[in-house]
């Protein structure tokens, strides 16, 4: 579901694996990337351009993540977010809560 | 738009692994109804998607019923997706009335609330956080399914029908003039 892309000394790239995310893969998803979270402890990249559809489970998958992360005082970036994606985190102010890049190299300079 | 007056009843398995397959002939009949017109107005088919997709995810979570009823009216001036299905009314928020509502969930802005209108009939209504009320990311929700919907619909509403024992939530969405 989450394959390493890139793994620095200031970051780890991710990238979903995924078309569809939803209730049914939003929990093994969050599992895999707290997991990931854990052992790596440092800066985490997601590209989720592979993902054509969300649902409000997977939104909170992500959300429950991102505040994994800052407890252990590290972040989650997103990058890639298809436009129907992107407007689903405005609509919901999601945009205001994590930080959002068009692409690796905009995340990493950022 | 160019809008064919459409009226269509779609059966779907309660089961959370066929939302995708559902949604996309909710969308692929909606396209179908409207020809070209959801490409044309990128604004009513992100809404369709995201209503479609929230009201299935709400009862493969929520409802213990078998299937689950999508229906799908369409004419020139609105859009109305109304989901059903069995069991026992559906309660909104914490127990407990203030004014008559009740806070359901938040985002990072505003606040989701259910209107009881009685015991059976639930209207959906956001209201702005003020500054000082923003919540942090700690206590941030991680629900956000009927706020999606409520965000999305001109018209987000709620109704027990007590004599068949079926949940109705139906969502309306008022479409441009021509």
């Amino acid at each position: 579901m989450i394959s390493i892309e890139t793994d620095t000394e200031g970051y780890i790239a991710l990238k979903t694996t995924i078309n569809e995310a939803n209730l049914n893969n939003s929990e093994k998803f969050k599992a895999e990337l707290i997991a990931i979270l854990d052992q790596y402890h440092k800066k985490t990249i997601l590209d989720m351009s592979s993902i054509g559809y969300m649902d409000s489970s997977f939104l909170g998958a992500l959300v429950s993540s991102l505040k994994h992360a800052i407890a252990i005082k590290t972040d989650i970036l997103l990058t890639g977010l298809r436009p129907d994606i992107h407007n689903l985190f405005t609509l919901i102010r999601l945009d205001k809560v994590f930080k959002i890049y068009k692409n690796l190299n905009e995340a990493t300079a950022g | 738009m160019r809008i064919r007056t459409t009226h269509k009843e779609f059966i779907f398995l309660n089961d959370k692994s066929v939302l995708t397959p559902s949604l996309k002939q909710v969308l692929a009949y909606v396209e179908e109804c409207t020809g070209a017109s959801l490409i044309e107005n990128y604004e009513v088919f992100f809404k369709v998607k995201s209503i479609a997709t929230e009201l299935l995810t709400n009862s493969f979570k929520h409802s213990h019923a078998h299937t689950v009823n999508l229906v799908v009216d369409i004419d020139s001036d609105k859009l109305i997706i109304q989901k059903y299905d069995s069991g026992p009314p559906v309660k909104f928020g914490k127990p407990g009335l203030c004014n008559g509502k009740k806070q359901i969930s938040y985002d990072i802005m505003c606040r989701l609330f259910a209107n009881y209108h009685d015991e059976y009939n639930v209207s959906f209504a956001i209201e702005e956080c003020t500054d000082d009320e923003l919540p942090d990311i700690e206590n941030l929700t991680e629900h956000f399914g009927l706020l999606i919907i409520t965000k999305c619909a001109d018209d987000f509403i709620y109704h027990y029908d007590d004599e068949n024992k079926l949940n109705l939530f139906t969502a309306k969405i008022n479409l441009p003039a021509n």
